[in-house]
């Protein structure tokens, strides 16, 4: 359980910081990209949320 | 838990690097970042003022925590309240902590305003204007009085909850943050690496006139406000109730991890996504951090710009209910935490004091940092001239005259630097700082050369 709640956190991160970079790059446009670090968001805070109030 | 408020923290109890990294990163990337950034460029700042002078500031800042604050921290292992109330006594100590907790409401006042922004963004409330000093809307009264209100019962009830939410927000906070800066770079016409500094100098931070009122900022006045701005912290000695908890004093280092994440990258990137939206509409000179995150990166900014403003308003509301609470003893924490959360509230009403934080900030410093002198002065010197040390806990005394007076003479030293002398605010705080030390120097010399008492040793030993 410990390893896919750090997996879903990381992909969180991963889909938070990587869009940005595609939009720099001109490969995703801006509804895209929003929706990707909605996403990212969702993941993040679904890995972390329980991680801590776990520990 | 025992947090060796009143005892030096005892060997078994000291934190690691990492830590402190963690702590310092968590601490600086915050709803505050959102204002201050936009406010550079609205000061008319050039690109090499805010990019080398943030550098400068900020390394300034780090060597102050690291050969200030945290060798007296790892030496004293007290709280700045413990050590203050040895030299100072009770009475002084009250009088300090009355006007960091009024400090205190005005920023967490800040952080409520910044938040409001994002929570309006659904409601198409209209945001205020960068020269508004009274509410401009009814939707305002409303969104600001609504999170003033959650904010300060969270923080009455206890922020442990919300602490754990900073803790868990702040990697990801700093990555929306650098995704802001990354997304506004193409926005601003930068393609390439190579194209950064043409279009920076040119497009992005072109200097000139300030917008909106504001002060215009030079080299200098970015280095003062990057070094100064938590003044109150390093020369302060407000850190040393975290710091004494270091197993080194380099540790104080750490600091470095908050200054050029929050200070650095997230000022810079928050200014990037305010020049996003002066290029799109240059009438358009709003600081309204919501629809300026909620522009960039949709709905993930507007949970970022309300966790970075609750996650610092929540703290700071508590710290302003316990500073308080020594005027008030016989009443709860947590109604006296409520107080200060209504005076940050009602402070967050007014626009001005968000839209003028870089003002605000300056005097902040400016008022708190000449306690830090007293101390540092004390532990380097009084020694050395065989003047007495913990004066207060010595002689029995509530009220340190020599401390009192030389934190007068510093506040009414940079009043006069500033109506007389017209020095703005953000180059207040160090002189200040020298004064203040100068004068408790001065006085305790005087003051014990002539006594009868001999001069007596207090202290045991913390452990370095």
């Amino acid at each position: 359980m410990t390893k896919i709640l750090l997996l879903l956190s990381w992909i969180g991160l991963f889909l938070t910081i990587i869009p940005s970079m595609f939009a720099f790059l001109g490969m995703v446009d801006g509804g895209e990209l929003k929706l990707l670090m909605l996403v990212g968001a969702v993941f993040w805070f679904a890995g972390r949320v329980p991680a801590t109030w776990k520990s | 838990m025992d947090e060796f408020e009143r005892q030096p923290v005892p060997a078994d109890r000291l934190k690691s690097l990492r830590s402190f990294v963690n702590l310092y990163a968590g601490e600086h990337v915050a709803g505050t970042e959102f204002m201050i950034g936009p406010l550079f460029l609205a000061a008319g700042v050039s690109a090499f003022d805010l990019l080398v002078g943030l550098f400068v500031g900020n390394l300034l800042a780090v060597l102050s925590w690291t050969f200030v604050c945290a060798p007296i921290a790892t030496s004293e292992r007290r709280t700045l309240y413990a050590v203050l109330e040895r030299i100072c006594g009770r009475d002084l100590v009250r009088i300090y902590n009355i006007a960091n907790g009024v400090l205190f409401c005005i920023l967490a006042g800040a952080m409520v305003s910044v938040s409001a922004t994002a929570v309006g963004v659904p409601f198409d409330m209209t945001m205020p204007g960068l020269d508004d000093v009274l509410p401009n809307s009814v939707g305002w009264i409303a969104a600001v009085l609504a999170i003033g209100a959650l904010f300060a019962i969270v923080a009455a009830r206890g922020y442990d909850a919300m602490a754990r939410v900073a803790n868990i927000s702040v990697p990801w906070m700093a990555l929306v943050f650098l995704a802001c800066g990354i997304i506004a770079l193409p926005l601003l016409g930068v393609t390439s690496l190579s194209d950064f500094w043409s279009i920076a100098s040119q497009k992005i931070w072109k200097g000139g006139e300030p917008l909106g009122g504001q002060t215009k900022f030079t080299f200098w006045h970015v280095v003062f406000f990057a070094w100064f701005c938590n003044a109150a912290m390093h020369m302060g000695m407000a850190d040393m109730s975290i710091l004494r908890y270091a197993r080194k004093w380099q540790h104080g280092a750490a600091s470095g991890a908050g200054m050029f994440l929050g200070h650095y990258l997230a000022w810079i990137s928050a200014s990037l996504l305010y020049a996003v939206q002066l290029t799109a509409d240059p009438s358009n000179i709003k600081v309204a951090p919501g629809p300026m995150a909620y522009g960039a990166v949709g709905v993930a900014g507007l949970v970022c710009v309300v966790i970075a403003g609750w996650t610092t308003a929540n703290p700071t509301i508590y710290r302003a209910g316990l500073a308080f609470q020594s005027l008030f003893p016989r009443s709860s924490r947590y109604t006296v935490t409520l107080g200060a959360g209504a005076i940050a509230t009602a402070g967050a009403l007014f626009p001005g004091v968000a839209m003028r934080l870089l003002d605000f900030v300056g005097l902040y410093g400016t008022i708190l940092m000449p306690m830090g002198a007293i101390i540092v002065t004390e532990h380097h010197l009084f020694g050395r001239f065989g003047l007495q040390r913990d004066y207060a806990i010595a002689r029995g005394s509530a009220f340190n005259g020599a401390a009192g007076t030389a934190w007068i003479a510093a506040l009414a030293f940079c009043a006069l630097l500033n109506i007389v002398g017209g020095v703005q605010v953000y180059f207040l705080a160090l002189p200040g700082w020298c004064i203040s030390g100068l004068v408790y120097l001065l006085l305790a010399y005087y003051r014990d050369r002539g006594s009868a008492v001999p001069v007596t040793h207090v202290r045991e030993a913390g452990h370095d």
